[in-house]
């Protein structure tokens, strides 16, 4: 079919050309609108390098200094992943990871956001971080050619977990985020999470689900499609999505990502944060033999969170964080409870938890056995 | 690709009137003729000058030759003989008449070479300059005479709302023709064209001083300009980064002389 190829070339050819990373640079000093520019030269910076999902970089949970301009750089990147034993998809992805890599700051830190777009892309990007104000969430500010990259800074006003996505206009919106362009930042309070009585809590370690519900087209034998790039995918899955029925709804980008080999590990009495990322779709996470113990169903961290949930609802476009303590050894499942999604289309982690068991919590005081009923 | 402003009139001033009219199978699509001579310009694509965006100037250019355009877009009837040799993929269907809708560029773009190979003459889309030449008052200067980015936003947005398009298809000939007979010109099918997406800086002196391009997605001309990824076919979802989009998307031909 419609080769991409032609595209491809011409954005190799436009890396050359320096005069458009001097007219980012020139925006990124952030005088976009003609408007009084902000004095943040005072302002501590630190650079954080992002960490592959369902790792987090490293962070502080209570603040240890006053606000900073805190900068990231994200690489992004077309790619044909696999998504199944027999399904692949051409993923559009911030940084290489569905999901996108999660950022963490603290409430009125400054986000200071280094975008690229290789040369050897073939299409325009940009993100909208629902944490920031303005600029159709810097939406605006940010399209970027092959071979183009910008500064983007905005200051995380609201604290809690907040999706981003690629917004880079019309159906190219729903299309990039179900190709994989969604992720989470994280913004703490300053002084940390808070339980419902106001008392400080703390987690041992996040662990970073990213929610994707993918819509590959199948040929007439019923076998999934294959394309040589994303441009070629496009009518044939555009078709796939405007039914809303997913084929596969996955966690961190794949059936299988964080199960078997990959399965996520635990100790007992540790605390994890769980972050759960979905930017176009409604869910429910359980974890099959816990709680969330706190809950921040919505992810804003200046609400107060709900205790004892057996499961909590994720609004499609938006993250959401639960603390829970491990309190007995073994596996669990961490899964999307429309459980067609979670057993069938993919949306299931495990945890393996090391420890010893509690007979208080739970004893099995009689194993299976045969009995004389009728 | 890159087409620079000199090298395009250069272009028409190289290219020589054919003697005979090449064979073709049927009639062949009716042309009008622009005259040679000057027509004002105003470049596509985001323009900055000193970080800041700005309206790039109105240029004048001209031609030495003649420009051989399309009387009208090309119509659902014309399209299905390409789709009926098997050289175009299948497009929005409808009466005969109207214009052929719900294509891409890629779809325009193999029009053009079918109907190349059809009738022996060199059928491409018009670029953005050629289409404003052949358009003359019917096309929207898009300059927005301000540089306070939100101004530049909300103003753009308001111009593309207030137009108030009427969304029902005419047959050809049923937004009537410009002072240049050209028809159905930013009626509410926009015409896809050659020209790619320009990012580009304005130096002291007002003028571009740098520009590139990115061909992934083409501009497409209406009663307002817009970029529109080239394998979209229809782009009423959106298509302007955030303003209105272009209600159908359809194309006309220029003949290379
Ligand atoms: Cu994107």
């Amino acid at each position: 079919m419609l080769s991409r190829r032609a595209a491809l070339m011409v954005g190799a050819g436009l890396a050359a050309a320096p005069v458009l990373v001097q007219a980012a640079r020139a925006e990124g000093s952030m005088d976009t609108s003609a408007a009084a520019p902000a004095d943040l030269s005072s302002l501590p910076r630190i650079r954080h390098e992002l960490a592959i999902p369902p790792l987090v970089h490293d962070h502080e949970q209570v603040a240890s200094t006053g606000p900073r301009i805190v900068e990231f750089t994200m690489d992004i990147i077309e790619k044909e992943i696999q998504v199944a034993d027999d399904a692949y998809l051409q993923a559009m992805t911030f940084n290489g990871s569905i999901p996108g890599p999660m950022m963490v700051v603290h409430e009125n830190d400054y986000v200071e956001l280094t975008l690229r777009n290789p040369a050897t892309n073939t299409m325009q990007h940009n993100i909208d971080f629902h944490a920031a104000t303005g600029a159709l969430g810097g939406g605006a500010l940010t399209l970027i050619n092959p071979g183009e990259q910008t500064v983007l800074r905005f200051k995380a006003t609201r604290a809690g977990v907040f999706t981003y996505h690629c917004a880079p206009g019309g159906p190219m919106i729903p299309w990039h985020v179900v190709s994989g362009m969604s992720g989470t930042i994280m913004v703490l309070p300053r002084e940390g999470l808070k339980d419902v009585a106001g008392n400080p809590v703390a987690y041992d370690r996040v662990i970073y689900i990213g929610e994707n519900d993918f819509y590959i087209p199948k040929d007439a034998d019923g076998a999934y499609m294959r394309f040589a790039d994303a441009g070629e995918s496009y009518p044939d899955t555009l078709e796939v999505m405007n039914k809303l029925i997913p084929t596969h709804v996955v966690f961190n980008g794949r059936v299988g990502a964080l199960t078997g080999d990959n399965a996520l590990t635990a100790k007992q009495g540790e605390r994890v944060l769980f972050v759960h990322n979905q930017a176009n779709r409604d869910t429910r996470p359980h974890l099959i033999g816990g709680h969330g113990d706190l809950v921040w169903e919505e992810g804003k961290f200046h609400n107060t969170p709900r205790v004892d949930l057996e499961t909590w609802f994720i609004r499609g476009g938006s993250s959401g964080a639960a603390l829970y303590k491990f309190l007995q050894p073994g596996l669990y499942a961490y899964v999307n409870h429309n459980l067609i999604e979670a057993a069938n289309l993919g949306a299931t982690a495990h945890i393996k938890v090391e420890g010893e068991w509690n007979n208080d919590l739970m004893e099995q005081v009689l194993a299976p056995s045969p009995y004389a009923g009728t | 690709m890159k087409i620079s402003v000199a090298t395009l009139v250069l272009i028409s001033l190289g290219a020589m009137l054919p003697t005979t009219q090449p064979p073709q199978r049927y009639g062949g699509p009716e042309l009008v003729t622009v005259p040679a001579g000057g027509w004002s310009y105003r470049p596509a694509g985001t323009w900055r000058q000193d970080g800041r965006p700005v309206d790039p100037p109105l240029q004048r250019l001209s031609a030495a030759t003649p420009l051989a355009i399309m009387r009208h877009q090309v119509s659902r009837g014309d399209y299905a003989a390409c789709v009926a040799d098997g050289a175009c993929l299948p497009a929005e269907p409808g009466v005969p008449d109207e214009p052929q809708t719900g294509v891409s560029w890629h779809d325009a773009t193999a029009y053009a070479a079918w109907l190349s190979e059809e009738t022996g003459a060199t059928w491409r889309l018009p670029t953005d300059a050629e289409w404003q030449r052949a358009a003359a008052e019917r096309f929207t200067d898009d300059a927005l005479g301000t540089k306070a980015l939100t101004d530049r936003w909300l103003t753009r947005y308001a111009r593309e709302s207030e137009a108030g398009i009427d969304p029902v298809l005419r047959p050809r000939g049923g937004w009537g023709e410009n002072t240049k007979g050209v028809a159905d010109l930013a009626g509410n099918v926009w015409e896809w064209t050659e020209d790619c997406v320009v990012t580009g800086t304005i130096g002291p002196d007002g003028q571009p001083s740098g520009r590139d391009e990115f061909c992934g997605a083409r501009i497409v001309e209406g009663p307002h300009r817009a970029v529109v990824i080239d394998f979209v076919r229809d782009a009423r979802a959106g298509g302007c980064a955030s303003g209105v989009p272009p209600e159908y998307l359809g194309f006309r031909l220029v003949r290379e002389d």
